[in-house]
Order: structure tokens, then C-alpha cells, then sequence
């Protein structure tokens, strides 16, 4: 099957290639770090004496809502969804209702895209290769698909920020209209299917957008050309374009599952230092390789399309 | 064109619509159960359930039972032999007026078992029978306050009872527009600060309690109201506080009460004059805020102790905001204090402890102390009974700089939620 194929060739390829992980880990220790530290310094000293005394030593909520109205800025991020897997989730339910991240939130987050989205031609002209290539051989394939790349990312973030708009505006409004009196299961149900069309229009355009992205570093042709080129390769392929994302969105929930499954194992609700910061960073290197393995395997289908479209099509005689 | 699409679309609105039983029957479900309290009085409860949310019947019953029985015990038997607990439609309007023998709720179609938010509910709405209902409370504020404190005691033991923990509930989460929960097992609810709305009281420190205002800010008047009687609970004990609970309850059963009388009652029952603390908690929007402001410790000057040496500690304690708890209604004379409620603790290196008390009235209070160790730190309210203070991070000032370490788990927590932000939102396009 082309899906599982190219998917597993992708994880191949990031597998032979650790460093390629390694290094995007620390380009976003070094965008996330930073704050982490500021916070750390800005953050009071938890009371001595919980109210309760079977708590002392386990996360105080009362506390924690109390740092997050001090003054430093970045406290106000402070809340309950901080802790455990409660963070992915709430991201993804952020995603989903169309909520913009906190402006701290967004300034890291711009910082990386761009760091990424410079990085990205290097990784598809490696990949593309499937050879390894010199550091100045990647910054050169790098900087001469940035320019393209960067608006593409910018169409990508304007699509991006219209779709949530969108959904949260229109969407929202509708389904409080449709849903009045409404049983909440019901109303769930309706949720879920006025959410499809927003859903599939994002995964449609994402889409396009990354193998606009590849085309345009493997062809080298500019942004409208490699726009439309990418469009008729999602169209002549859907199955195994869409079936890349769908499995690798299995796998990523299956990645979320796991680290929401070490709270439930004995000591894992109030983890010790070690353990909450061995498995928080497990789940960030998971989602970093994840990310690869789908533009790797982006890459090789990309590579698979172009092949059966330059050969011939054997007839017999 | 546009009839290729007709059909897909007429297809997934169809599938919709059934899907979300728009075309099974009558929306409630009606159940009535028996109960038979410890008193040996009978009660007739009747659910009327949404039908999404039958399976939440026997918590509901359970929590009906519970609320019944600590209440008889606490406050009054019930007044009347029949309870109807009425679960209402999903985004209806709170209905006008509270109806004897009627409490409304909200379920929830997903609700986690750790997370009690449906069993507070039931809790604050059944306490309304006593507080509002049969005792007429023309201030809403106290028939509010008082519900909303005693809910608090209610779920705890329920928590307790189901889960082996004394803790009010687990802090939930409502992710995908509210319609799916999660409970944070690391988050543990205390009733004496989530449970009474704390972080509400926190974000409106200025609450007025007389104003006649709508939901929102009427959320932070209960809270300021169950603060303050989780206060009394802290500075008179339980035992006292439910003696002038039960008191009011009774005397004034099927009667108004005016709130004078009622502060007089539970006064009386506690065997004091608690109008001090009235006066403050409820007369006005006073602003309660306690801190350390100073602390040091030095080797003092051979004139002040003598051929030893010894450590001369001063610690300068505040009132920040305008609300006092003095512990008493006299007024000082001369330079003495009137009043002993504020607790001041130090503890010094080599062990030793020492309990000031101050009655609050002045801005700022100075203690200085010579002795053979250095003071290592000075807390304000060291037992948190003053839980109407709103910010209790100042209470604890040492002399040594704050111990980071203790925060590295918060900073870390924090650190990975901001990693997978950026990765949430950079890697969708």
C-alpha cells in the first residue's frame, strides 16, 4: 500500500538520521528554554504549609492560581491545564474551537515556524537525495528555498487563521442556533459534523501547502507553479496523500495516549522531578520525529508521483 | 455540479440528524426513590433526567441522600417529606425564582467520577431548602454564602466516602467547546479554597456583598460569603459555628431573618460578639490582605545584649488592604491593642518559636527581638484562618532567599506546556 509505504519509508529515513532530530530539539529548547527560566525566577516559593496536610508535597491548585495573577506576563499562562497531558489536550481543543494560543505563546511559536520553515528546504533536498549532505550543502539548499518558502508559510498561516475564524464565528453561532433545546449529546454529535467541513478544508489546504513546499525546493519553480502542480498531485492521489496524514494522525494520538497513560501508573499523578521531566520531553522529541517522519514521507510520495508519471505506460503489442 | 454535491450533504445532515436521536421520543426520564434518613424520617425524591444523563441516577441519589442527611444533622430536619430534583435542558435559562422543595441542576452528558462538580451542585441547590427557602433571608448574599459553604463540607465527605481522600474534588477540565471533561488527578481540590470559590473572591477582592448584581458578579458575592464562614469555621471551630447554625435554622424556621439577627444567633451561640467580624466581612467591600513586609536578623550591638552574643530580629507585619480582623468589637485604649485574632509565628535557627498576636487596626506593627539565633522566617496567619485574605503569598517572608528548587517542578511543567504550544501550532502548516 503507497500510504504505508511511503509512512514507513519516512521513519526509515528519520531513523537513519537522528541528528536531523536532535538538532530541531534544541532549535526549540533554544526558542522555549529561555522562558522557562525567566518563569522559573518569576515564580514565588509554594506555601510550607498546604491547608491540607496530606497534600504538603503534592501540586497546590490554590497556589497556582494565586502565581498566575502576579504581574510578570508570562504567569498569566499560569492555569491547571499546565499540568500533564492536560497540555496537549487543551492545545488541541484550542485548535479545534479556533481560540488564538496566548500572545507569549504566539511570539515563541512565530520565532520557531520561521527557524522551521528556513530549515525545511534542507530536509526535503536531504531527503530528496536520500543521501546525507554536508552542513553547508544544507544551509545552501536552505537558504535558496527560504525566500519561496516563507511566503508559502505566510499563505499557510493566513489560511490558517481564516479557517479558525471561520469556524469559530460562523461555526459557533450556527450550531447555538441549531442546537437550542437540544439534548448535550446531541448537541455534541452536531458539533462534531458542522466541525468536518472546517476540518477537512484544513487538511485539503495543509496539504497543498506542504507539497507546494516540496515542489518548489525539488523543481525549483516559483510559488503559483509549484501551487498548481502540488494541487494536481493531492488531486491524482488523494488516497495516499490523505492516508499518510490520516495514519500518521493515529499514530500521534496513540503518542498523546501514552504519555496520558503515565499518570495513571503508580506515582505518576504527582511525578517526581526526574519522571515529569523524562516523559514531558518524551513527549516533545515523539512529536518533533513525528513531524519529520510525515515530511520525509511527504517526500518520498512526492518522489513516487513524479516516477510513475515519467514512465510509460507499457502497452502490449 | 451543484447536484453531485446536493447528495453528499443532504446525506451527512441526514446521518447527523439521526445520529443525534433527533427522531427518538420524550427527552426526560422520570425516577422516584424512597429514602429513609438516619433520623428514621422518610423523604420521596423524585430525578427528572434528561435522557442523556439517566446514568448519572445514582450519584445523583446518592448525593441527594448525603446532602439531606448532614444538613438534617447540622442545621434542621428537613422541612417537608418530598425532594424533586430537576435536571434542566442543555443551555435553558435558569429558571426565576427557587421553588420549595424543588432543586435544578445542570448535568453534564460526560462527568468524570473524580470530579464532583455534579454532586456540589445538588449539595449548594439542596442547602437553599434551608438557607432561603425555610429560612427566609432577605439578603440573598447570606442565603447564598451559606449554601455555598456548606456544599463545600458536603462534597468533601462525599470524595472522601467514594474515594478514601479528603479532598473536595479533583480540578476538571471542559476541552471541545465543554463537551468533553478531564479530570487532573494531580490537581487536588481543597474544599476550604476551591471548594468555597476562592480563586473567584481572588479576582474580585472589592466584592460588595449588598449590591444587588447579575451572575457573574454575583458568583463572587456567594464566594466572599462562604469565605468568610469557612473563616468562622477556622476561628471558632466547627462545633461553635454549628451550634449558630442550627440555631438559626431552628428558631427561625418558616420565618424571615433579618441579617442582624442571624449574626446575633450565631453569635450567642458561640458565646461571644462576633460583630466585629460581621461588620467587616459583610458591612462593606473591604479589601482583607495580610503580609510580612520586613524581616532581618543582625548581630546586635554589645549595649543591647549585654557580654553574650546574641541577634538582634525585626519584623515588621502589615495590613495592606482595609479589612480588619481584630477578634473583638472594644475599642483599644491608649497605646494598647483590642484584640488578639492575627497570629504572627517566627521561628528562629536554633528551633525556637514564637506566637505574637496583633489586632490588625494599625497599618503596620514592629517586633524586635534579641536572642542567640537568627530568625529564619516570619508568617502572618500561620494556620490559614483568614481565609478572606486574598493574597496569601505574601504571608511568609525568610531570610534567606526563596528556595527555587521547590518551583523547578512548576517551571518545568510550564516549560514543556509552552514546547508543545509552539509544536500545536508551528506544525499545523
Amino acid at each position: 500500500m503507497p500510504t504505508l509505504r511511503a509512512w514507513f519509508g519516512g521513519l526509515w529515513t528519520v531513523v537513519r538520521a537522528p541528528h536531523l532530530v536532535l538538532f530541531t530539539y534544541f532549535l526549540l529548547a533554544a526558542v522555549t528554554v529561555p522562558a522557562g527560566i525567566a518563569v522559573h525566577f518569576s515564580l514565588p516559593a509554594p506555601p510550607a504549609q498546604a491547608p491540607n496536610p496530606s497534600e504538603r508535597g503534592a501540586p497546590d491548585p490554590d497556589w497556582l492560581d494565586e502565581a498566575s495573577l502576579l504581574p510578570p506576563v508570562l504567569l498569566r499562562t499560569f492555569g491547571s491545564s499546565l499540568v500533564g497531558v492536560a497540555a496537549p489536550l487543551s492545545h488541541l481543543s484550542a485548535i479545534a474551537e479556533g481560540t488564538m494560543p496566548p500572545w507569549p505563546g504566539v511570539a515563541v511559536t512565530a520565532v520557531f515556524f520561521l527557524c522551521w520553515t528556513a530549515m525545511v528546504g534542507g530536509l526535503i533536498t536531504r531527503w530528496r537525495r536520500d543521501a546525507r549532505i554536508g552542513a553547508r550543502a544544507f544551509v545552501q539548499a536552505a537558504l535558496r528555498s527560504a525566500p519561496t518558502l516563507f511566503i508559502l508559510g505566510g499563505v499557510g498561516v493566513l489560511a490558517l487563521v481564516l479557517i479558525l475564524m471561520t469556524d469559530r464565528s460562523v461555526i459557533g453561532p450556527i450550531h447555538a442556533w441549531l442546537t437550542a433545546g437540544m439534548l448535550e449529546r446531541s448537541a455534541a454529535i452536531w458539533r462534531l459534523a458542522l466541525a468536518l467541513p472546517m476540518a477537512l478544508t484544513l487538511l485539503v489546504v495543509g496539504q497543498v501547502v506542504d507539497y507546494t513546499r516540496i515542489e518548489a525546493v525539488v523543481s525549483g519553480v516559483g510559488a503559483r507553479e509549484s501551487l498548481s502542480r502540488a494541487a494536481r498531485l493531492v488531486r491524482r492521489r488523494p488516497t495516499a496523500v490523505f492516508g499518510v496524514v490520516a495514519f500518521h494522525g493515529l499514530v500521534f494520538a496513540a503518542l498523546v495516549a501514552g504519555y496520558g497513560a503515565t499518570e495513571f501508573v503508580p506515582g505518576g499523578s504527582v511525578p517526581t522531578l526526574t519522571r515529569l521531566l523524562v516523559a514531558g520531553q518524551a513527549l516533545i522529541i515523539g512529536r518533533l520525529t513525528l513531524r519529520l517522519i510525515l515530511l520525509a514521507a511527504q517526500v518520498r510520495l512526492h518522489q513516487s508521483s513524479e516516477s510513475s508519471v515519467s514512465l510509460p505506460r507499457l502497452r502490449r503489442v | 455540479m451543484v447536484r453531485l454535491a446536493v447528495v453528499p450533504i443532504a446525506a451527512w445532515l441526514v446521518s447527523s440528524a439521526i445520529l443525534s436521536g433527533q427522531t427518538t421520543a420524550a427527552p426526560v426520564e422520570e425516577q422516584r426513590i424512597d429514602l429513609v434518613l438516619a433520623s428514621g424520617a422518610r423523604c420521596e425524591l423524585r430525578l427528572v433526567l434528561q435522557r442523556d444523563h439517566v446514568a448519572h441516577a445514582s450519584r445523583i441519589a446518592d448525593a441527594a441522600r448525603e446532602s439531606l442527611e448532614l444538613y438534617s444533622e447540622w442545621f434542621a430536619p428537613y422541612p417537608l417529606d418530598h425532594l424533586t430534583i430537576v435536571d434542566l435542558p442543555w443551555r435553558a435559562a435558569d429558571p426565576e425564582g427557587p421553588v420549595p422543595g424543588v432543586v435544578s441542576i445542570r448535568a453534564r452528558w460526560l462527568q468524570p467520577e473524580r470530579s464532583l462538580t455534579l454532586e456540589s451542585q445538588i449539595a449548594r441547590g439542596i442547602a437553599r431548602q434551608w438557607w432561603g427557602e425555610s429560612v427566609r433571608m432577605p439578603a440573598r448574599f447570606l442565603a447564598d454564602g451559606l449554601a455555598e459553604y456548606a456544599q463545600s463540607r458536603v462534597v468533601e465527605r462525599i470524595f472522601d466516602r467514594r474515594h478514601q481522600r479528603m479532598n473536595y474534588s479533583l480540578q476538571e477540565l471542559r476541552l471541545f467547546d465543554g463537551f468533553v471533561p478531564w479530570a487532573i488527578r494531580a490537581l487536588r481540590l481543597d474544599r476550604q479554597t476551591s471548594g468555597i470559590g476562592r480563586p473567584l473572591l481572588r479576582r474580585n477582592p472589592l466584592v460588595d456583598v449588598n449590591r444587588d448584581a447579575p451572575e457573574p458578579v454575583r458568583a463572587a458575592q456567594m464566594a466572599k460569603a462562604a469565605a468568610a464562614f469557612a473563616t468562622l469555621e477556622r476561628y471558632l471551630g466547627w462545633p461553635a459555628l454549628q451550634r449558630g447554625l442550627s440555631a438559626a435554622a431552628r428558631n427561625f424556621a418558616g420565618r424571615a431573618m433579618p441579617p442582624d439577627l442571624f449574626y446575633a444567633t450565631v453569635g450567642a451561640a458561640a458565646d461571644r460578639d462576633l460583630s466585629w467580624f460581621f461588620e467587616e466581612a459583610f458591612g462593606r467591600p473591604a479589601l482583607f490582605d495580610f503580609a510580612v513586609t520586613d524581616l532581618s536578623s543582625a548581630p546586635g550591638e554589645a549595649a543591647e545584649c549585654g557580654p553574650a552574643d546574641c541577634y538582634r530580629t525585626t519584623v515588621v507585619v502589615s495590613r495592606l488592604g482595609d479589612g480588619l480582623f481584630t477578634g473583638t468589637s472594644l475599642l483599644p485604649v491608649g497605646d494598647f491593642e483590642a484584640g488578639r485574632a492575627i497570629e504572627v509565628k517566627l521561628t528562629f535557627a536554633d528551633g525556637y518559636e514564637v506566637v505574637e498576636h496583633w489586632d490588625g487596626r494599625r497599618p503596620s506593627k514592629t517586633l524586635v527581638y534579641h536572642g542567640p539565633a537568627p530568625a529564619v522566617s516570619a508568617v502572618v496567619d500561620p494556620a490559614n484562618k483568614l481565609l478572606l485574605d486574598v493574597n496569601r503569598l505574601n504571608n511568609l517572608r525568610t531570610i534567606s532567599s526563596p528556595d527555587t528548587a521547590a518551583v523547578l517542578p512548576w517551571s518545568a511543567r510550564w516549560t514543556i506546556w509552552l514546547q508543545d504550544l509552539v509544536l500545536s501550532y508551528a506544525f499545523l502548516f
